[in-house]
């Protein structure tokens, strides 16, 4: 489980490819730029727990 | 000869029942961290929170100290720390919200991710003896976090001095019969 919290105070809890996809979503929407796999998983934060994707230990 | 007679049944002095049967598990409690980011104008105290939330909420990995990741959270907005303290936790949503107040110097630039807005009084968020409030709104975890500073300030050298120009206006956040304690300072 990773949480990511955007600079404007937007937040949002999943797997990893859960995450991507939402601040992803989140980022061309709101601020009209789209942050690659890479930015967003940089910026997440492990919680702990199954990270939910498939294959995942 | 005979048989000894049966000992009378007693209840146990000590019942050895467990408090809960829950298993442990990372999943059964989900914390969160609330960071709120204030600084000192001539008006009185200013919040500056995210423009798409009442406050900031940061990830809190088990293994990190809240305080560090709240100070990482103050710089990403490029504003320069004062102090970090611990001044509340509620129970929200499912989740234990452990929040910080980030007391900054005055922003030369404010990020354009931040609204500032003036802190205004409020009354306290009061439970019963057993519980907590059923509600608890930004201006009174705010309230709370004032009048814990203004005993720190006092209380706590590290911190008196971190805010040492916030003591003026923290005198306001105390409690009427104390105001008289440190008079004179």
């Amino acid at each position: 489980m990773k949480e990511v919290t955007c600079l404007c105070g937007w937040q949002t809890r999943g797997s990893d490819d859960e995450i991507v996809a939402a601040i992803q979503e989140h980022g061309e929407s709101v601020h009209g730029r789209r942050p690659t796999r890479e930015e967003v998983l940089a910026q997440a934060v492990d919680l702990g727990g199954p990270s939910g994707d498939a294959g995942a230990a | 000869m005979p048989e000894p007679p049966e000992p009378p049944e007693r209840e146990p002095l000590v019942e050895f029942s467990p408090h809960t049967s829950v298993a442990w598990s990372h999943e059964f409690l989900a914390q969160s961290l609330e960071a709120i980011l204030v600084y000192l104008a001539a008006d009185g105290a200013h919040h500056l929170r995210p423009i798409h939330a009442e406050t900031l909420r940061l990830g809190w990995a088990p293994d990190r100290q809240p305080g560090a990741i709240v100070l990482e959270a103050v710089e990403r907005y490029g504003l320069d720390p004062l102090m970090v303290h611990s001044t509340s936790w509620r129970h929200e949503d499912g989740r234990l919200v452990l929040t910080y107040l980030a007391a900054v110097a005055p922003p030369s630039e404010p990020s354009g991710y931040l609204v500032d807005e003036p802190v205004v009084r409020a009354e306290l968020a009061r439970g019963d003896a057993f519980g907590p409030p059923p509600d608890i709104g930004v201006a009174q975890v705010l309230e709370h976090a004032f009048r814990h500073l203004a005993w720190l300030v006092r209380d706590d050298a590290s911190v008196g001095e971190a805010l040492a120009a916030w003591k003026a206006f923290l005198e306001r956040y105390e409690p009427e019969p104390f105001r008289a304690f440190g008079a004179g300072e």
